[in-house]
């Protein structure tokens, strides 16, 4: 493990090893690297800022309730944490109000939203879409084009295939691929 | 310092972490929960055998039809008549 006093240097499966040997600076360092992260896909999921301030609450009572069954898969703990986020926020859909069991479950007390917080919500949204639109640019003309057509303009793969004259397995693959891409890179970002 | 939401909210979980609120308290006791629940299941499997020979054989559990054989055994011989030895030769003669 790195020195104690190095936490931004931590990888996050050291992270959320100190999170579960009680290192109150290790799940501060966790919290603030993937704040916007997890902001920004509640607040896009949800479309309610006040509702993704109080799941992204939710989000992180869990990790620290879950961070003992971590694994190490990757490199970064994005596509674990987007999974806890997609748990808490698909069992407050279900139940029609935001989930609270991890934060009842610690302990932790209600807080109160401000103006400024809910500005903050949109700042993290903003940078995500500012993030995630750099990404697709970077994203080679046929991967981006077919990416577009289907996931921004929710075209049909047979009049996207149509479009540029090949097969709808050629524009799946693609999009298929482009996916994989961006995913792979807001892993690494 | 911020007091804005989540500032305040990293602080608190922060503090909770290091207070180990979100370990599992019970997990110290799994192992002795563990041996309780086997010893219970023992204990019931034994009961529970020792019902079904009850079932099966419900005197000889107690002793009961031991001594009921034998207390049987007793009065037919208490009860049956004397029988002189004359009579015996007699008949056979």
């Amino acid at each position: 493990m790195a020195h104690p006093r190095d936490h931004a240097r931590w990888s996050d499966a050291e992270l959320l090893a100190g999170i579960v040997a009680r290192d109150p600076q290790a799940f501060s360092t966790f919290y603030r690297r993937h704040l916007r992260l997890v902001l920004a896909t509640l607040a896009h999921e949800t479309g309610n800022r006040e509702a993704a301030a109080d799941l992204t609450a939710e989000v992180f009572a869990s990790v620290m309730v879950a961070a003992p069954r971590y694994q190490v898969r990757q490199d970064t703990a994005h596509a674990w944490l987007l999974g806890i986020s997609r748990n808490v926020l698909g069992h407050s859909r279900r139940r029609g109000r935001v989930d609270d069991r991890a934060r009842r479950r610690i302990g932790v007390q209600a807080l109160a939203l401000g103006d400024s917080d809910l500005e903050r919500v949109d700042a993290a949204l903003d940078e995500g879409r500012l993030e995630v639109s750099e990404l697709v640019q970077a994203l080679p003309a046929l991967e981006r084009s077919a990416l577009v057509a289907r996931i921004v303009d929710e075209r049909p793969y047979a009049e996207i295939a149509a479009q540029f004259q090949c097969s709808e397995t050629a524009v799946r693959k693609r999009v298929s691929r482009g996916l994989a891409r961006l995913r792979a890179q807001l892993g690494e970002s | 310092m911020n007091d804005d939401y989540f500032t305040k909210l990293d602080e608190q979980l922060s503090a909770l972490t290091s207070e180990g609120a979100h370990l599992d308290r019970r997990a110290r006791w799994r192992p002795l929960d563990r041996a309780a629940r086997r010893t219970v299941a023992a204990l019931g499997l034994v009961v529970l055998l020792a019902a079904l020979l009850v079932i099966e054989f419900p005197g000889s559990a107690s002793g009961n039809v031991q001594r009921a054989t034998a207390r049987m055994a007793l009065t037919s011989i208490a009860s049956r008549p004397a029988v002189a030895p004359g009579a015996a030769r007699g008949r056979l003669a």
